[in-house]
């Protein structure tokens, strides 16, 4: 306990932790959203479009990489979420299809044009997190908190037309709600999250943050505003567990921040096997 | 602006931990006239070949003249993740940390720059993932001599001392200054 009091001292620990429970708040609402959709693996597909905006970005010595980053991520959630009905690639393909795509050319570029001297610490720190997390600047804390405040007053303000076209698209259309412009609004936010959710956890590790918290809590509530709450609060306390442990034993923080979500699920299901005998 | 010395600093680092060769047996000393040159070139114009140095001889403390009974930063105490972002800290705004003695373990790494003839030392700290590295630089006082009592590369060490800036080729780096080498 004295050891964490003492790492609470030093400001970067305090905005990680800020910062984490932003990401894991943000990313645990809309992972509701997403997971009802059927869109779990979107996060995925998007974090891959997010690292190869990154190697671009790199290639391209941008010192601000979200200036890149964020947009071609919003442009590619747009097209995933754009409803599908005539598209010859739909659905899974298409995210599988930009995900290894992106992931591909990232990693290709880096390669071919990296100008820098760890081009593989480069890529792991992109991938994994690393402990992106503990190095934020300042300017990076409160683009976080601004974009994270977006996003929840969004999910807040929107709560009504997200469930509606969240549970059903069709019907929400036939009442008059404009689901194209919800749908851009959803997807807006999931790029969003995405890109902040890479410092926290890593490209290739940020859908865990949507899906776990999402899931744990349908195994406990059915009602959706509960499943949201407890979704939120178990995304919380996980992203908060596993930095502290991060911290402490010197363990990479994506990953295990990951395996408590994977440990906070397990608990879960545990609970509610035993509840329904 | 700015940025470019740090991100001189950063790259000299992550150099020291991927490219730093291994000294064998045609050592040179820096004749170049700066600090750590001078005490090098001092101390090495009479061998003419590389000693055997044992971990005794590496690693003792009773070789220093300085100690410090008052650390500012001490990173020993700190696990693996915190000490990898408070180096990245230091490097990154390295006038907060100007003239504080700072203690830090990690792996000794050497690396010798041919067009400049010096040779420089440092104490490289891994992240968690063990693919990125952060270092700084030291210099030792001059009560050890190069390489008897200097540490055999990739060895654990801990170093303590004075956060200062130098120049060369008009580019700013950051060094330990005055440090000591303690038993780890």
């Amino acid at each position: 306990m004295e050891q964490l009091i003492l790492y609470l001292r030093y400001p970067f620990v305090r905005y990680a932790m800020i910062v984490g429970v932003l990401i894991a708040l943000c990313s645990s609402l809309l992972g509701v959203t997403l997971v009802l959709r059927r869109f779990s693996f979107i996060g995925d597909g998007l974090s891959h479009v997010a690292f190869g905006a990154t190697a671009i970005a790199s290639v391209m010595n941008l010192m601000e990489k979200t200036i890149l980053v964020l947009p071609v991520t919003v442009i590619s959630a747009v097209l995933l979420l754009r409803s599908g009905e005539h598209r010859k690639v739909k659905g899974d393909a298409l995210i599988a299809m930009i995900s290894v795509g992106a992931l591909a050319f990232g990693y290709l570029l880096m390669n071919l044009f990296s100008t820098s001297s760890n081009l593989s610490g480069d890529v792991c720190s992109t991938l994994f997190g690393s402990t992106s997390i503990l190095t934020l600047t300042t300017s990076e804390v409160w683009l976080c908190v601004v974009l994270s405040a977006i996003v929840l007053c969004a999910e807040v303000l929107l709560y009504n037309k997200i469930f509606a076209v969240t549970f059903d698209e069709e019907f929400a259309k036939a009442v008059g709600t404009d689901t194209g412009k919800y749908n851009l609004i959803i997807a807006v936010m999931i790029a969003v999250i995405i890109v902040l959710a890479m410092n926290l956890v890593g490209s290739l590790l940020i859908s865990a943050l949507v899906i776990f918290p999402a899931l744990s809590a349908m195994r406990i509530f059915k009602s959706y505003r509960k499943v949201m709450i407890f979704s939120s609060v178990f995304s919380v306390c996980v992203a908060v567990i596993g930095m502290v442990i991060s911290i402490l034993a010197g363990t990479p923080v994506g990953s295990t921040i990951v395996a408590a979500d994977v440990i906070g699920y397990g608990c879960c299901w545990l609970y509610a096997e035993v509840r329904s005998r | 602006m700015r940025l470019k010395p740090l991100i001189y600093t950063a790259v000299l680092s992550l150099l020291f931990a991927g490219c730093a060769p291994r000294y064998g047996a045609n050592i040179q000393v820096d004749t170049s006239g700066s600090g750590i040159g001078q005490v090098l070139e001092e101390r090495m114009e009479e061998e003419t070949k590389v000693k055997e140095v044992s971990e005794a001889e590496v690693h003792s403390t009773a070789l220093a003249s300085t100690s410090y009974d008052l650390v500012d930063v001490d990173l020993t105490g700190l696990s693996s993740t915190m000490v990898y972002a408070e180096v990245y800290n230091i490097v990154m705004n390295p006038d907060e940390y100007m003239g504080k003695v700072i203690c830090m373990d990690g792996m000794y790494t050497e690396f010798y720059n041919e067009a400049l003839d010096v040779w420089y030392f440092s104490c490289i700290i891994q992240d968690a993932l063990a693919c990125c590295a952060q270092g700084i630089e030291f210099v030792l006082t001059e009560d050890y001599i190069y390489p008897e009592n200097y540490p055999t590369e990739g060895d654990y060490i801990i170093v303590t001392g004075i956060f200062d800036r130098y120049e060369e080729n008009g580019f700013p780096y950051y060094t330990l200054r005055e440090a000591v080498l303690s038993e780890a």
